[in-house]
């Protein structure tokens, strides 16, 4: 038999002292209560795609130096037309609403552009302050575009749009305040909606409010949705109301004590922890329901509850141990990412599903003792008349050398899928599908050069002052460099001031910097001006190959005109463009040593190196499997599918531990093949059940609001729907050709 | 933008002896009550004689302290430019009235001073030394209170060039 690191012994030992047992889960339970009113949520993703790397490093620089960008938010008006009294008065108007609203520090807008006058003039807004005609509307738009190019990427060129960067105070972009300011600027553009205008919001702090607002959502609405498809399937199952609140005690616990230790630990759920909590759910209902099916068939044969409840524990608890804690190792293995976000889901999510383990061993039991108490006695369940699916797979059993063979070529297919999918990063992903953030940044990102900017750090020689010309030639030949990769007009620097000032005959010197408030020349200069900035304006939804690609002309251009010791890029696109996907192939990495980790428990707890290499291609199969037909669709591997094929394959390999274990309890008595049909024979109906019942729950969470948890599931879907295949069909031909030595009696 | 800084400051300046002359045209309690509440404005001022006009908008919002102060918050905005208009207006006797109000002013050295009513209009002056520029800044501001809930303001100052007198501009404010 499976040996489950002695952890099953937890539920006998509660059942030998069940009312202090009992006493300990309920302190535990009231514990996880404080912790859930404390429960914190974070939309934070800059942290979450965090590493060592170069990338991190000079993005830290650029916050350091400079100002945290990660604060504006943009706001996008859609106007019939924009240049007509009416449509350039109401932005005017809009403008100053946000100017003057207490959250925003400043704003970059095509009302803020200024530009110089003469000496009698002196600075003045590049726009008139009042209009008299439309056609005089019409023009300056155009003479604005003309003088001041970066104007461009502020305004559409057909007229019907205008942007402006709300560039908000930190404190009113905090976690815990970024969707009360987010609502409240929200509410200040809707007060400017009309039949001819709509005004939303997109940008970093919009995106973590809306991620915030859907993770929040998922938790109220999907966990309890989860919960109930899986009591509801209990009564099905079972036709028994205490059967199915038996069976779902364990995952009623199991979610209160991970919100609860995440509330008393103050982890808060991010858009990446968001899945555990529905995931927790099934996996730990699937798990009871082993226990509670292995309870019921010997409660048939032994009239004694506590002792039909022990058994069931010893023949079953230690392979719901193992199973625990393959997919705690499947999850801890994200932390080999070296990435802060999976670093967190890995460790946080083993912790759950351990602690789920002990729900099922602990609260299944005592549940079950004080229902026997009360004279509850289970009834045979529909489940095991689904023991007719295991008829094909026994009738393969004849033909293994075959099912082997075709085992490995479609093993071999999909381990090159998994060398050759394409990786894709979109924070916009994680956005639901009706959200106005989300289609404001697309539109963004189609109508204009994006809303998230890239930017070119420009290190000044310090020895010179800031005006000295070799020091001016560094910046006018990173423009350069910048106007051979991006379009005119899609970015600004300090050289835009420069050349307004040379117009009045002057020259920009540290001087007249320093007589400007910071949070003006945060956005050019950093404060000790050794560093000058060029900002270009990008999307953080580019795929890996556009980005790469931009990064390449860009070093490129930078290295003709020998920059490239002083000049860096940096910005979110280069995080979501370039990290997030190495952090992606990392992932996939971090799969397959989850694979091998799993593999090798298995040959430990089965005290068989043979067995454990047995489920090699069993387990391996669904995941190349799933790549594989990624692959053929052309759907890019992102984020969650690769955190979905970790976890997935921490959920299948449980079935061929289930499998393993009957096998291994069947070889006690029988020969090898016989060990083989029976096990089939015996745990195929529990395992179409876990998997129907997974996969039912999971179903749920395709309901989301978030594209990339309906992803998550259906990826984690096909993975467990793989798995059962390849467990009745694969991993019974291999276990055929075993010899019966090599089997740990 | 270091000259549109200073004309945005002295605007400021003036715009906020705006509640204190409001304050006089009856100088009585009920111009407390008149004020209480919140106001916004719009107008278009300048910054020189030869300047272009620009757009400002301002929020106000005054509350009772006691039956001769009132709290004042606020703000005005030029574009690219805010600034804060937090502070208090009070009743020193019969006619005359104190303000500090504008302590987060940072590029004005004396905050506190005081004004005068004449008539159903109020003239009210001052000048102060702006920290930029270094220069005397003086300005005359006339106030036209139209009724509870409305009033204008119409600003003046001297050009520190010519030393002759120019119109900044006039904001009419309205009660929200």
């Amino acid at each position: 038999m499976i040996n489950g690191f002695g952890l099953h012994k937890l539920g006998l030992v509660s059942l030998r002292y069940p009312l202090i047992a009992t006493l300990v889960m309920i302190m535990i339970s009231l514990a996880a209560a404080i912790g859930i009113s404390r429960l914190e949520f974070s939309g934070e993703n800059i942290e979450i795609l965090r590493d060592n790397s170069q990338e991190l490093s000079d993005y830290d620089e650029l916050l350091g130096q400079f100002r945290n960008f990660n604060n504006d938010a943009v706001i996008l008006m859609r106007v019939e037309n924009l240049a007509t009294i009416e449509g350039i008065e109401t932005f005017r108007d809009l403008n100053f609403e946000f100017q003057l609203d207490e959250r925003v520090e400043s704003i970059l807008s095509i009302f803020s552009l200024v530009k110089y006058g003469g000496p009698d003039e002196g600075w003045q807004s590049a726009l008139p302050a009042e209009y008299n005609s439309d056609a005089e509307v019409l023009a300056s738009l155009k003479q604005l575009a003309k003088d001041i190019p970066s104007s461009q990427s502020l305004f559409s060129p057909n007229f019907d749009s205008a942007v402006m960067v709300v560039y908000t105070k930190a404190e009113a972009t905090k976690d815990k305040n970024v969707q009360e300011t987010m609502d409240a600027l929200t509410e200040l553009g809707k007060e400017f909606n009309s039949e001819t205008v709509s005004v939303t919001i997109a940008g970093q702090p919009a995106i973590r409010a809306d991620l915030i607002h859907s993770i929040v959502s998922d938790l109220m609405l999907l966990a309890p949705m989860a919960f109930l498809f899986c009591a509801v399937l209990a009564f099905v199952l079972f036709r028994q109301p205490m059967a199915m609140a038996l069976c779902a005690l364990p995952s009623l616990l199991s979610i209160g004590w991970f919100l609860g230790g995440a509330g008393l630990t103050g982890t808060s759920l991010n858009f990446l922890t968001n899945i555990l909590p529905a995931l927790i759910i099934v996996i730990v209902f699937a798990d009871t329901l082993h226990l509670y099916l292995k309870w019921q068939k010997l409660s048939e044969k032994e009239d004694d509850f506590l002792v039909s409840l022990n058994q069931a524990i010893r023949e079953v608890g230690p392979a719901c141990a193992l199973s625990s804690v393959t997919t705690a190792a499947a999850l801890l293995s994200l932390c080999l990412s070296g990435n802060n976000g999976l670093y967190e889901l890995g460790i946080v999510g083993a912790l759950a599903v351990l602690g789920g383990f002990v729900c099922v061993v602990v609260a299944l039991p005592l549940g079950a003792y004080w229902a026997s108490k009360a004279g509850f006695k289970p009834r045979r369940s529909v489940a095991s008349k689904v023991g007719l699916i295991a008829g094909p797979a026994m009738k393969l059993l004849n033909y293994r050398k075959a099912v082997l063979v075709c085992g490995l070529l479609l093993c071999a297919a999909g381990l090159y899928a998994h060398t050759v999918i394409d990786s894709r990063f979109r924070l916009i992903d994680y956005l639901g599908t009706q959200s106005e953030v989300s289609q404001s940044e697309t539109f963004i990102d189609s109508t204009y050069y994006g809303s998230t900017p890239l930017f070119a750090i420009v290190d000044m020689n310090q020895e010179l002052t800031l005006d000295d010309p070799k020091n001016e030639e560094r910046v006018y030949d990173t423009i350069e460099a910048v106007k051979d990769v991006f379009p005119a007009g899609s970015f600004y620097s300090l050289a835009d001031f420069a050349d307004e000032i040379k117009k009045a005959g002057g020259q920009i010197n540290e001087e007249l910097i320093d007589e400007l408030p910071r949070f003006l020349t945060s956005r050019f200069i950093s404060e000790d001006k050794s560093q000058v900035l060029v900002t270009i304006f990008s999307s953080a939804n580019l795929s890996e190959s556009e980005m790469q690609e931009r990064l390449s002309k860009m070093n490129l251009a930078l290295e003709k005109r020998k920059l490239e010791e002083f000049v860096k890029i940096t910005g979110y696109p280069v995080l979501s463009g370039v990290v997030a996907p190495r952090l992606m192939d990392n992932l996939r990495i971090s799969l397959l040593v989850a694979v091998l980790l799993s593999i090798i428990l298995i040959a430990i707890s089965t005290r068989s190196i043979k067995l454990g290499l047995a489920c090699f291609v069993p387990n391996m199969l669904p995941i190349v499997c799933v790549e594989l037909i990624l692959y053929l669709l052309g759907i890019p591997l992102n984020m969650s599918i690769a955190v979905a094929l970790t976890v997935a394959f921490g959920i299948a390999v449980d079935d061929s531990i289930h499998m393993l274990n009957q096998y291994m309890l069947n070889r006690r008595d029988h020969d090898n093949l016989p060990a083989v049909a029976g096990a089939l024979k015996e745990v195929t109906p529990a395992l179409f059940s876990t998997t129907l019942i997974l996969s039912g729950g999971l179903i749920i969470m395709c309901f989301s609001t978030l594209p990339a948890m309906a992803v998550f599931a259906l990826v984690v879907i096909m993975t467990l729907v793989f798995a059962f295949l390849a467990d009745i069909f694969q991993l019974p031909a291999y276990l055929a050709l075993l010899n019966k030595q090599e089997v740990s009696k | 933008m270091l000259n549109k800084l200073l004309a945005a400051t002295t605007l400021s300046l003036a715009i906020l002896a705006v509640p204190t002359t409001t304050l006089q045209v009856s100088a009585s309690p009920k111009i407390f009550d008149n004020m209480t509440g919140s106001f916004r404005g719009k107008g278009l001022v300048k910054s020189g004689p030869k300047a272009k006009k620009e757009s400002i908008r301002c929020r106000l919002s005054g509350k009772p302290d006691g039956a001769k102060k009132l709290k004042m918050t606020g703000n005005c905005a030029v574009s690219g430019f805010v600034f804060s208009l937090n502070g208090f207006i009070e009743q020193t006797s019969g006619n005359s009235y104190r303000a500090n109000m504008f302590r987060s002013l940072a590029n004005l050295k004396q905050s506190n001073f005081s004004g005068k009513r004449s008539g159903s209009k109020i003239n009210f002056s001052f000048k102060a030394k702006d920290r930029i520029g270094k220069q005397d800044v003086s300005a005359r501001i006339t106030m036209n209170v139209k009724n509870a809930s409305s009033f204008d303001v119409a600003i003046s100052r001297t050009d520190p060039k010519s030393g002759k007198n120019f119109s900044v501009g006039t904001i009419k404010f309205a009660k929200r």
